[in-house]
């Protein structure tokens, strides 16, 4: 079905990393619209330098999700998810923003925490949450952009797995393209239509979910079991 | 209804707190411009720093190498004393002798040693040794606390040489680090120990400011930069024994001190006057402590108290103004501009800041706030800027000013908060002194009463102002603590 569409990352023999030390010495990947790509590999393998590669190359239109959700502590929820769309406004409609939420984002971002699992925290600050609330609070952030590209480095990681599916769904019924890197099995294998195995700096399989070989999966998942 | 629980929003409450309090000071301080044309002084004194000139002025390298030699001596002192109050500094009566000796300034210890051992050597290096040994004890000891090593250790095993390897060694860096930072501190009280006549810079620069010489003023400030500028160079720790040696050979030790005179300053002259009579009169003594209370004490305290809130706001504001103009991560390679224009205004001394601002604008209590705010609030900024850059950012961070008022901003403003706290016990410090240049804190009236040599009431009010400086430092921790600013500031 996405065989037609348009593709919306082409890389061809690409080096990425740093200048004199790439993490991929030559990297080609081709991901087309509508595709939704899990992107499995041990930690360090290098999951984390492609999916910023991926989001330099089209930072207009990805809604970014880092690992670790990095969000402003001391600011409320409301804040943090706002600060999606801080490029849509100019700077003394942020401001203004800052210190009195405008009402119609109020009640926009307040209808997404509900969605998010964080009803009635929308005026707590993040030092204020439970690891899995701040997690859910980084999605927020990505969802409110409104973006066709979703790019999540393991947004799922503390949360358990009835919600990351949940999320999840979040996540692909709002956006057309999605690419995450994840860490559980099952999910990679049931939510997404292709798996990216990534090893030693390079592609080590990249097929259609429906398709991944155990001895496939072993390979990166045998490594995981052991690293933690 | 939706509750609003941020951390953000207590650390406004806090922000508006002091801003009112601050607004409310400035309203009752003693702000005019009394000046007839301050642009005509201020466009002489920049003409001075376009040619500055330093060939008009005798003794030069001797009032250079004096002010580096009190710094040297005072600060080797001051060192070597720390370090063997620390492991002790646990004990409340050490703490807190500590605690005294630190919060009464360099140049009122000066005047007071003047009385005793007239304008010798003596004088400007135990004004500085003897309240940096007071800082030392408190931050080594604090130094030594974080060491890795268990405390235990040397609490019980008193040997040197165990102290030695279990503390001192694991510390060093640390140690090694903060001395210097206290050097350059050093130096700028040297140079400002001139301006009660002693032979260092600051009475050059104060003759120079004075009679209008700004050619002069200008090439000695733009020397007291360089030297400041040049630290990292010259201040080499293998030299630091030679530069010792070099800096007691150098500095003539001679002094007119006579034992009688000594004798007679501590047993007659700082006693207050009707203790000395003849018969002990109860309702004269009190009389007299009454007046002294009520005409110089509470005056002195009100003053100090209202223009170290007044400068303490302003200081706020100057910090928060200025730390964007030296942070990389919001001016990329410009940030180098601001940068330089904060360690000029940090290095130079809020007295010598204080005495060109009223040149400019004329006595009142503004040149007081505005020094004290510029300095330090020149180096809050500069701390700030220096913790923004660490701030870790995420790739789809925001630019320019959205950065800075959502990312950064937020993130460093408990460290802001805590060093407001933090230096308002300097500022209040500093604004005693401030009164030699005639606002009336109580640095005015102590300097009254050593020109008029009742040394019996200066004394009194040194220890009123040093008490004043220890309640005020027991009660920001307090808050610190209550506030729980330490704790956020590292999570």
């Amino acid at each position: 079905m996405t065989q037609d569409c348009p593709t919306v990352f082409n890389i061809s023999n690409q080096a990425i990393g740093f200048k004199n030390h790439p993490i991929f010495s030559n990297l080609s990947l081709t991901i087309k619209q509508g595709e939704k790509v899990a992107i499995v590999g041990t930690s360090g393998s290098g999951k984390s330098t492609l999916l910023n590669y991926l989001y330099q190359c089209r930072s207009v239109d990805v809604a970014y999700c880092p690992q670790k959700s990095m969000l402003v502590v001391t600011l409320s929820v409301y804040h943090n998810i706002y600060m999606g769309i801080l490029n849509q406004h100019g700077f003394l409609y942020n401001f203004i923003n800052l210190i009195r939420p405008f009402p119609v984002h109020k009640t926009r971002v307040e209808q997404l925490t509900r969605r998010l699992g964080l009803t009635g925290l929308l005026f707590k600050s993040i030092d204020k949450l439970s690891g899995g609330q701040q997690q859910r609070c980084a999605i927020g952030r990505a969802l409110y952009q409104q973006l066709p590209i979703f790019i999540g480095d393991e947004p799922f990681s503390g949360l358990d797995p009835k919600q990351s599916v949940e999320l999840l769904k979040a996540i692909k019924d709002q956006h057309q393209t999605v690419v995450v890197a994840l860490h559980n099995k099952e999910m990679a294998l049931n939510q997404f239509d292709r798996i990216i195995g990534i090893k030693d700096g390079a592609i080590a399989f990249d097929t259609p979910a429906t398709e991944v070989s155990s001895e496939q999966l072993d390979l990166i998942y045998h490594r995981i079991e052991h690293s933690e | 209804m939706i509750t609003v629980d941020t951390t953000a929003r207590k650390y406004r409450l806090i922000s508006l707190f002091i801003a009112s309090l601050g607004i409310l000071t400035l309203l009752m301080a003693d702000i005019e411009i009394s000046a007839t044309d301050p642009m005509d002084e201020l466009l002489a004194i920049l003409a001075g720093f376009i040619s500055p000139d330093l060939s008009q002025i005798d003794y030069l390298a001797e009032a250079l190498l004096t002010t580096v030699s009190f710094a040297v001596v005072g600060i080797s002192i001051a060192a070597t004393l720390g370090i063997f109050l620390a492991p002790l500094h646990h004990l409340p009566l050490v703490s807190h002798f500590c605690a005294f000796i630190r919060s009464i300034h360099e140049l009122f210890w000066a005047l007071i040693f003047l009385q005793m051992f007239g304008l010798s050597s003596i004088t400007g290096v135990l004004a500085i040794a003897i309240p940096y040994t007071g800082i030392f004890a408190r931050v080594y000891s604090d130094i030594l606390e974080q060491s890795p090593l268990d405390r235990r250790h040397w609490i019980n095993d008193t040997s040197l040489s165990v102290w030695l390897y279990t503390c001192i060694i694991p510390c060093w860096a640390a140690i090694a680090q903060y001395t210097r930072y206290r050097f350059e501190c050093a130096l700028r009280s040297a140079a400002i120990l001139g301006f009660i006549g002693l032979p260092t810079l600051g009475y050059y620069l104060e003759t120079a400011f004075s009679q209008g010489q700004y050619n002069q003023a200008a090439g000695l400030l733009l020397l007291f930069f360089a030297m400041i500028a040049t630290l990292k160079w010259w201040l080499n720790i293998r030299l630091v024994l030679v530069y010792l040696i070099a800096a007691i050979v150098y500095l003539p030790w001679q002094s007119q001190l006579e034992f009688k005179y000594l004798v007679r300053f501590i047993t007659q002259d700082i006693v207050p006057q009707p203790l000395l009579e003849p018969t002990l009169n109860l309702s004269h003594l009190s009389q007299w402590f009454g007046d002294l209370v009520s005409g110089q004490i509470l005056p002195g305290m009100g003053a100090s108290l209202l223009l170290s809130v007044s400068a303490l706001l302003c200081c706020g504001v100057i910090a928060l103004l200025t730390w964007p103009l030296a942070s990389r991560a919001i001016l990329g390679r410009g940030y180098i501009l601001g940068h330089g224009l904060l360690i000029v205004m940090r290095s130079t001394p809020e007295i010598i800041l204080a005495f060109v601002i009223m040149l400019i604008i004329g006595p009142s209590m503004l040149p007081a706030i505005l020094a004290l705010a510029l300095h330090n609030g020149a180096i809050i900024g500069y701390l700030l800027a220096h913790r923004a850059d660490r701030v870790p950012l995420r790739v789809d961070r925001p630019n320019g000013l959205n950065l800075w008022a959502y990312e950064l901003q937020p993130q460093i403003y408990p460290s802001f908060i805590s060093l407001i706290f933090y230096r308002f016990e300097v500022i209040l410090r500093e604004s005693a002194i401030l009164g030699m240049l005639g606002v009336t804190t109580l640095g005015f009236y102590i300097d009254s009463a050593f020109e008029a040599l009742f040394f019996d009431v200066a004394l009194i009010l040194i220890l009123v102002t040093a008490a004043l400086n220890m309640l005020v430092n027991s009660i920001s921790l307090r808050l610190r603590r209550y506030l729980a600013l330490d704790r956020i500031v590292t999570a």
